[in-house]
């Protein structure tokens, strides 16, 4: 398993140095705040929970 | 069992590089990369997350993964393409290969988007994404041993077309062999 775990090792180091493209870490910003401003709006919009009235 | 919570949206960004890397390798693409990671993300804010383990990134790895298939099956529907060849860079000449500081990352991902799905994931979790043995096993649904296996088959694999583009080392070369 030595061999391969040279090769596991470089293909480590070279992936390590892979970063994500600032525009896509933007997008993200972007789609999560999209995400949390519909969450809010579905919440802002349900109706109100019927009063329980004694039968 | 461990208790149930919700995954944190504000935490995914922690997880952008390792997803992003995890991607390119999936996909073999750069660009195909960027969207692969956009639309998984888009998958995972459409509705609230609840996770039972501290694994976010094996969760997320595995709604990678998910979203990759289904975008391979839309694209099957589609006419085929095949980019990748005309993308690669030339063969690298050097006598000498520093596996640690030399490995040409497109060619790299390239080569592991090219291994059968099983082999490829194995790699993409462990060596790409950074999750452990176990986590790749949870993630990808197999038994750690299993995890294992494929693992030391894709390193040989990747090690083998590498090679055969002139970026892999000698010992890598010699393992492959015919």
């Amino acid at each position: 398993m030595g061999e391969t775990d040279d090769i596991g090792a470089a293909i480590r180091a070279a992936a390590a140095t892979v970063s994500a493209p600032a525009g896509l870490r933007e997008r993200l910003v972007a789609q999560r705040d999209a995400a949390r401003g519909a969450a809010a709006a579905s919440a802002g919009c349900s109706p109100a929970p019927a009063r329980w009235r004694p039968p | 069992m461990g208790a149930v919570r919700r995954l944190d949206p504000e935490a995914l960004g922690d997880h952008l590089d390792r997803l992003f890397r995890a991607a390119w390798a999936m996909c073999g693409r750069r660009e195909d990369a960027e969207d692969l990671v956009q639309e998984t993300f888009a998958r995972v804010l459409a509705r609230p997350r609840l996770l039972k383990r501290d694994d976010d990134l094996g969760y997320l790895l595995r709604v990678l993964r998910n979203t990759h298939i289904s975008r391979l099956r839309a694209a099957a529907r589609r006419p085929a393409s095949a980019p990748w060849p005309e993308d690669l860079e030339p063969p690298d000449a050097r006598a000498s290969w520093d596996p640690v500081a030399a490995l040409d990352t497109t060619a790299l991902f390239g080569a592991i988007a090219q291994l059968p799905a099983e082999f490829r994931d194995a790699l993409v979790a462990v060596d790409v994404a950074g999750l452990s043995y176990r986590e790749a096993g949870r993630a990808l649904g197999v038994p750690e041993a299993t995890v294992t296996t494929r693992l030391h088959r894709a390193r040989k694999r990747v090690a083998s077309m590498l090679a055969a583009q002139g970026v892999a080392p000698a010992s890598a070369r010699k393992e492959a062999g015919p």
